[in-house]
């Protein structure tokens, strides 16, 4: 259960230049919006046809441009679902769902259709039109609609992108509960790291069209290698470093690892207050406080001109706005990038 | 009153429309695949009745399809038939006349339907003639309709490359339009007066139905799909 | 982008520029004639050129019956000529004394290339029409040649009721129109005047006496808007002159005077 993608494609600016190899249930592919992910998915599914390269699903070739092999879409059993659903606005649920069973005998298809729709629990919805329905519901006969063709691959893009964040974590859990079932290969495309680590057990990051590594998530949660890897960890503050040692963020580094690495990330824990024998120390003024996730951060800037960094404190340590006060970093805590 | 200029108008006119729907659709479909600069052509060419006189049309169609001409030789010393003089002359005419409007309104209705939707359907299994008919068209539908009222609207009224091609023969050619021009010139104002209020009915019917069509486009729940494009 | 402005800016002037030729000396004399005087008309405009050059002709070729409707609705127009008595008759916006018979016309029969209906005379055309098995092209009544087309059905006592029911009539709304129908082979055969046929090369197969429609006479006359009398009187008279009428005869037109 795999799938082998090595394609190139010309995209105005960039040239996208990515290969992979799944070798679990659930593959995220990481990056920032513009990176390319959503092509390499419509490139897999065949919506879109690469520069050269090849595609294999399980063994079977989708796509190779020296054999002059591309399969159409409808010949290479994916289930696809593109960020906004597109439900067919002319049919109801049930015909939405029912229209793709081309390949079952006609007493099966209503069958698999009622199945589906009972275990997508949208028999309340079944007649109505995708306009009448909520982003949730659109989501479960999306969903619904490419699962019930059994396909050998399900790819998603940016599936909760189009949802109120309340609603998120529900439909997390839902979707979770809904492809356990699901035995084929699951390639999940996410700009949000949240949603990688709740649903996948590997991630493709993908920066600038390059994808620059696959692995399984633990890995680059202990050693990032890049600012887009390091995005993937949650790590807080992440800026550019030139070739003098100056950070965005106002201080400078003089440590020898510099040159081959153009961007540093810290964590926010890892920014001590008032602590003598670090190894940079320097003076920033408090711009504000912050609370995110039942974090609470202090805002720090070195002067207007530098980019915020954001440093973790506890409740009942107390600090002003608008008073400066002395951090330090340790070299061992700072993350080198690319 | 002899009504024959009523029926033989709303004959032309529907055949006319029939076939700028058939053919209009289609090469609308294709041409919004087609690659930038064949796109750009294609429009240029359709639009181009639009924007000539119809005097033009009818002098052009005059010199393709006359009996001294190529075409019309050609099709006369084959089957024996002139192009030119009968009723359905008044056709060719009349579908090359209202050509652009379909094909525009169809261009138009074909670019703004969402792609990601046919290629969804497409990863479904479905077929590519399944998607046009079930799904690119009942979704188009509304812009091609009122498309088709407006081109038979347009076909009813269409005097000049009519009257050059099919000339006035009461009882065979007359369509409303050219029974009135020559009503007006032989001095029978009453006669033409009571043409001019049918053809004012008919024209505020269809436009009154393309009003319909497309009020029910816009003040129905506007299609999902349309608002996140 | 600034290079393509100016370009448009000098095409524009220069357009402008030739608008403006006229210069103000040159007297404008409007005439309106009948359609079937354009080549003929147009001709003698050239020679009257040189022997008056501060005389601008202005023509306005079409049938009578829209010539005078105009007119009544007030066109500027110096003189008119009409293809048929009728519309001057009656007509009071002409100058009465001013009227006079400038040329004769007939009305012939005239055939497409190959005459692939095979009419050979006016007799020829009255029984095919009878057994309803051609197109015959005519003007409307409102023009001229129409006019004396109807005499002619007239003498051969054709029901008109049952012409325009059998459909073998196809109207003009002016001699031109017919004369490029019958040219372009559109039509079997048409009625169209002897100077139409002559200009357009068709065929004539024959021609009508004046037993079936009477004389085709072009009366003219000043229109009593007229903004200059005596230049409209001195074009009249140059129209009567030799060299106007020797023109004239070469069209096929017989000058009355």
């Amino acid at each position: 259960m795999s799938v082998y993608v090595d394609i190139t494609k010309k995209l105005g600016d960039f040239t996208l230049k990515v290969k992979f190899k799944t070798n679990r249930l659930a593959t995220a592919l990481f990056g920032l919006s513009g990176s390319g992910k959503s092509v390499t998915l419509k490139c897999i599914a065949g919506i879109i046809k690469p520069d050269s390269g090849k595609i294999e699903l399980n063994g079977k070739t989708l796509f190779d441009s020296e054999k002059n092999v591309n399969l159409p879409p409808q010949k290479r059993n994916i289930g696809y679902l593109p960020q906004n659903y597109a439900l067919f606005p002319n049919m109801s649920v049930k015909n939405n769902i029912y229209c793709g069973l081309t390949k079952y005998k006609p007493s099966q298809r209503k069958a698999i259709c009622d199945e589906y729709i009972e275990r997508f629990n949208l028999n309340f919805v079944a007649d109505l039109y995708p306009h009448q329905l909520s982003g949730g519901q659109q989501q479960r006969v999306a969903l619904a609609r490419a699962l019930a063709t059994k396909p050998k691959l399900l790819l998603l893009d940016e599936p909760f992108s189009a949802l109120d964040a309340q609603l998120k974590l529900q439909l997390e859990l839902d979707m979770i509960d809904l492809l356990k079932e699901f035995d084929g290969d699951i390639i999940f495309v996410s700009h949000n790291k949240d949603e990688v680590h709740s649903l996948c057990e590997s991630v493709c990051v993908i920066e600038n069209g390059v994808c620059s590594v696959v692995c399984d998530i633990e890995n680059i949660l202990t050693n990032p290698a890049t600012a887009t890897q390091a995005l993937l960890t949650g790590i807080e503050n992440i800026c550019e470093i030139n070739n003098t040692g100056m950070t965005e963020f106002g201080f400078t580094l003089s440590d020898l690892k510099l040159g081959e690495y153009n961007h540093i990330a810290i964590k926010a824990k890892d920014i001590k207050f008032n602590c003598k024998n670090s190894d940079v120390t320097f003076v920033a003024q408090i711009d504000n406080t912050i609370k995110v996730s039942s974090n609470n951060y202090l805002v720090l800037i070195v002067n207007k001109n530098t980019k915020p960094l954001l440093m973790s404190f506890t409740q009942k340590e107390n600090f002003a706005n608008n008073s400066k006060i002395t951090v330090g970093i340790n070299y061992t805590d700072i993350y080198y990038l690319k | 009153m002899d009504l024959y200029p009523l029926f033989n108008s709303i004959r032309i006119s529907l055949i006319s429309t029939l076939i700028a729907f058939a053919v209009g659709v289609f090469s609308a479909y294709y041409i919004s695949k087609a690659h930038r600069i064949l796109k750009v052509s294609f429009d240029v060419i359709f639009t181009l009745p639009l924007v000539l006189p119809p005097t033009v049309i009818g002098f052009l169609l005059i010199k393709i399809l006359g009996p001294n001409n190529f075409v019309g030789e050609l099709f006369f010393n084959i089957f024996g038939i002139k192009l030119t003089m009968n009723w359905w002359s008044a056709i060719f005419a009349t579908t090359v006349v209202i050509f652009p409007l379909m094909y525009r309104t169809a261009r138009g209705a074909f670019q703004s339907f969402d792609t990601i939707i046919s290629d969804t359907a497409k990863t479904l299994g479905l077929s590519n003639t399944y998607i046009f008919w079930k799904i690119t068209m009942p979704v188009c539908k509304q812009g091609i309709i009122a498309g088709a009222v407006l081109s038979f609207a347009r076909a009813l009224g269409e005097y000049g490359a009519t009257s050059m091609i099919a000339g006035y023969t009461p009882g065979k050619t007359a369509t409303i339009s050219t029974t009135v021009y020559q009503l007006w010139r032989t001095g029978n104002d009453e006669l033409a007066v009571k043409w001019i209020v049918i053809n004012i009915i008919i024209s505020a019917v269809v436009l009154l139905i393309i009003n319909l069509i497309e009020s029910r486009y816009y003040n129905n729940k506007e299609p999902f799909y349309v608002r996140l494009r | 982008m600034k290079r393509l402005f100016s370009m448009i800016i000098l095409a524009v002037l220069i357009c402008l520029s030739g608008c403006s030729k006229t210069s103000e000396s040159k007297t404008e004399l409007i005439v309106f004639a009948a359609s079937s005087m354009t080549e003929s008309l147009t001709d003698i405009a050239q020679r009257y050129a040189k022997v008056n050059p501060n005389v601008k002709l202005t023509f306005n070729f079409d049938s009578s019956g829209t010539l005078k409707t105009q007119i009544e609705e007030g066109a500027s127009c110096d003189i008119f000529i009409s293809a048929s008595q009728k519309p001057m008759n009656e007509f009071e916006y002409i100058i009465e004394e001013s009227r006079f018979d400038l040329l004769e016309n007939k009305i012939t029969l005239v055939v497409p290339k190959d005459n692939p209906k095979n009419i050979n005379s006016f007799e020829d055309m009255v029984s095919h029409l009878n057994s309803g098995d051609i197109l015959l092209a005519i003007g409307n009544s409102d023009v001229p040649v129409g006019e004396y087309t109807l005499e002619i059905f007239d003498y051969y006592n054709l029901d008109m009721n049952q012409l325009d029911n059998s459909g073998c009539l196809t109207y003009g709304s002016n001699a031109k129109e017919v004369t490029t129908q019958v040219s372009e082979n559109l039509v079997d055969c048409g009625i169209v005047y002897q100077t139409d046929a002559a200009t357009a090369k068709l065929t004539v197969v024959d021609t009508a006496n004046k037993q079936m429609c009477g004389d085709v006479i072009y009366p003219a006359a000043i229109i009593n808007t007229t903004s200059d009398i005596d230049v409209a009187v001195s074009f009249l008279d140059y129209l009567k002159g030799d060299e106007a009428s020797q023109i004239f005869k070469n069209y096929g037109f017989t000058p009355v005077s």
